[in-house]
């Protein structure tokens, strides 16, 4: 995001602010008091800003992002309901009492007026009251305030087409159950397709999956075809994966409750052949039953030999709730080596792609403190260089279907690990 | 109802207003985001990785625009009254209740109706109400 704009939009809307006269107090009281001596100037403020802002919000609405590049952070929420009502009470009352309402409160702190920073003080500490309400999960007092949260936005799905090759090479994708304040088990639906993928018109694949899951070392299931699983079958079909035609296909599937932890499915050839595969995981808790508490995908993760063309890196991933998600999106290359890992992609690119659309793209993190910052806070290995061209994204994305994919920048090949974190 | 014609200023009025909506319409179709003062600030507390850099760089801008609205025109100082009891009970109101509604005067006042949001109608209408009420018992009742 371009660093001088915000500030400039911040400049414009005090100066705004300044112009007409909201900044005052008793100018915004005299709006207010309908029964005095009645002073209807902020009801011209509001229709130019609105004016203004509507043939905006119209020319907003038919492209596709913003100039930088930024998806539109519309809100999500549609319903009036108690705490929009309510809020809006208590803050018409606040409102009411001294004539000022948080932009210009904020403005009138240039004034430097010790009225109004007293005023902006208090007003954070309404916020951070109203912040610790919200995050506390289960109390009946606050449910008010966690109406909407109940559902947050969250991962509920990964894909990753790949070649399956044999040795290092086969597919591992590996995902991370949990969430501050979760406990017991989730539900969750693994699949590795080979023979399913030919009707899609995809060359090559792999004859015969084999599925393991592994809990670290410990292995917690394997299976070489479902067999017409009905589980299976409806499962896939609640939380909307492609359907798989022939029961008797060699396509394998596990349906396992996990609890919070780390785990990675590995798909390779049965007998040891290879070819295209495509793995999955997908959140299976049933729908209208996840509260706060269900342990849900916190990271995704799979490694890949990331080829040119139609082989390039291309993990799929879905938000799930009622509400936006942070992500961290990452995609190491370089990053790699000290691993011991051989044949690492030396310059990854990362593009995000809702559909056909790009939303975001990045070649070299360049040190971005933010990524950094970020990345620690979900507890990723750390990237030691700041000029290594590992890429990485950090965006807040509306609930929905993404796919990020990941191809030398210069149109080389190589081992690449793409990683999707949830940010807290 | 008595009109105060004295202190009526449709002009200046108008014209803040426009820049308001060019502030509103910079920060949506350059970054995507919408302006909303409880927003900016309530996105801080508690701050998230993601973004916060943003917000500081447009709060620092609000609070400079007073200095730099100096060399443009001569901008009233503003006159609060209220007593630092109710500036602290005003302000835990104006806070707490600005993002329960997930918006103020900025957000749902001029963005929220500008995009039609029926949400918006509701929170402004209810705090244009709560505004008009709380001042006529605190001026002509009380």
């Amino acid at each position: 995001m371009n660093r001088a704009s915000p500030f400039l939009v911040g400049l414009l809307f005090g100066i705004g602010l300044c112009l007409a006269g909201m900044t005052d107090a008793s100018k915004v009281l005299a709006f207010l008091d309908l029964a005095g001596a009645w002073d209807p100037s902020l009801a011209f403020v509001m229709g130019g800003a609105i004016a203004v802002a509507f043939v905006a919000f119209r020319i907003a609405g038919r492209r596709a992002a913003s100039l930088s590049g930024e998806p539109f952070h519309y809100p999500t929420a549609k319903r009036v309901d108690a705490r929009l009502v309510g809020g809006s009470l208590l803050f018409g009352v606040g409102w009411g009492l001294v004539g000022l309402c948080p932009g210009p409160a904020i403005a009138d702190i240039g004034f430097l007026d010790g009225r109004a920073a007293l005023f902006v003080l208090a007003m954070a500490v309404g916020m951070a009251l109203y912040s610790g309400l919200a995050a506390v999960p289960s109390k009946p007092a606050a449910t008010v305030a966690i109406d909407n949260t109940a559902d947050i936005g969250r991962l509920v799905n990964i894909s990753c087409r790949a070649t399956v090759g044999t040795g290092a090479n086969i597919l591992i994708a590996g995902f991370v159950v949990g969430g501050a304040g979760t406990s017991g088990s989730e539900s969750l639906l693994i699949r590795g397709s080979g023979p399913a993928l030919v009707p899609f018109g995809v060359a090559g694949t792999l004859a015969d999956p084999q599925l393991k899951l592994f809990s670290g070392p410990n292995s917690l299931g394997t299976n070489d075809g479902w067999a017409g699983n009905s589980q299976v079958a409806s499962t896939a079909a609640s939380v909307g994966a492609f359907a798989w035609a022939s029961p008797t296909s060699h396509d394998a599937a596990l349906l396992q409750p996990l609890a919070a932890g780390a785990y990675t499915a590995q798909i390779a050839g049965e007998s040891g052949d290879t070819g295209v595969s495509l793995a999955e995981v997908y959140d299976a808790t049933p729908a209208g039953t996840y509260t706060a508490t269900t342990p849900r995908i916190v990271n995704i993760s799979a490694r890949v030999q990331v080829g040119t063309g139609a082989n390039i890196l291309i993990a799929g991933f879905a938000i799930g709730g009622s509400t936006s998600r942070t992500v961290l999106i990452r995609a190491s290359g370089p990053a790699l080596v000290p691993f011991g890992v051989g044949g690492t992609l030396p310059d990854p690119e990362l593009q995000l792609y809702s559909g056909s659309t790009v939303l975001e793209s990045n070649t070299g993190w360049a040190g971005n403190s933010e990524v950094s910052a970020a990345a620690s806070a979900v507890g990723a290995f750390g990237w030691s260089s700041s000029t290594s061209n590992d890429s990485a994204i950090l965006v807040t994305l509306p609930p929905g279907a993404y796919t990020a994919q990941v191809s030398g920048a210069s149109g080389d090949t190589g081992v690449a690990l793409v990683e999707i974190y949830e940010m807290p | 109802m008595t009109i105060d014609w004295a202190h009526f200023t449709p002009g200046s009025a108008l014209a803040g207003g426009i820049l308001i909506g060019l502030a509103a319409a910079w920060l949506i179709l350059e970054n995507g985001r919408i302006l909303g003062a409880s927003g900016l600030l309530g996105g801080l507390i508690p701050p998230r990785a993601s973004d916060w850099q943003w917000r500081v760089l447009a709060i620092l801008g609000l609070i400079v625009s007073p200095l730099v609205a100096r060399f443009l025109f001569a901008p009233a100082a503003p006159v609060i009254a209220a007593n630092a009891a109710t500036l602290i009970a005003g302000g835990l109101l104006v806070g707490f209740g600005t993002r329960l509604a997930n918006g103020c005067t900025s957000g749902h006042g001029v963005c929220g109706l500008a995009r039609f949001s029926p949400r918006s109608l509701a929170a402004t209408l209810t705090f244009m109400a709560a505004g008009f009420l709380t001042v006529f018992l605190v001026r002509h009742i009380l």
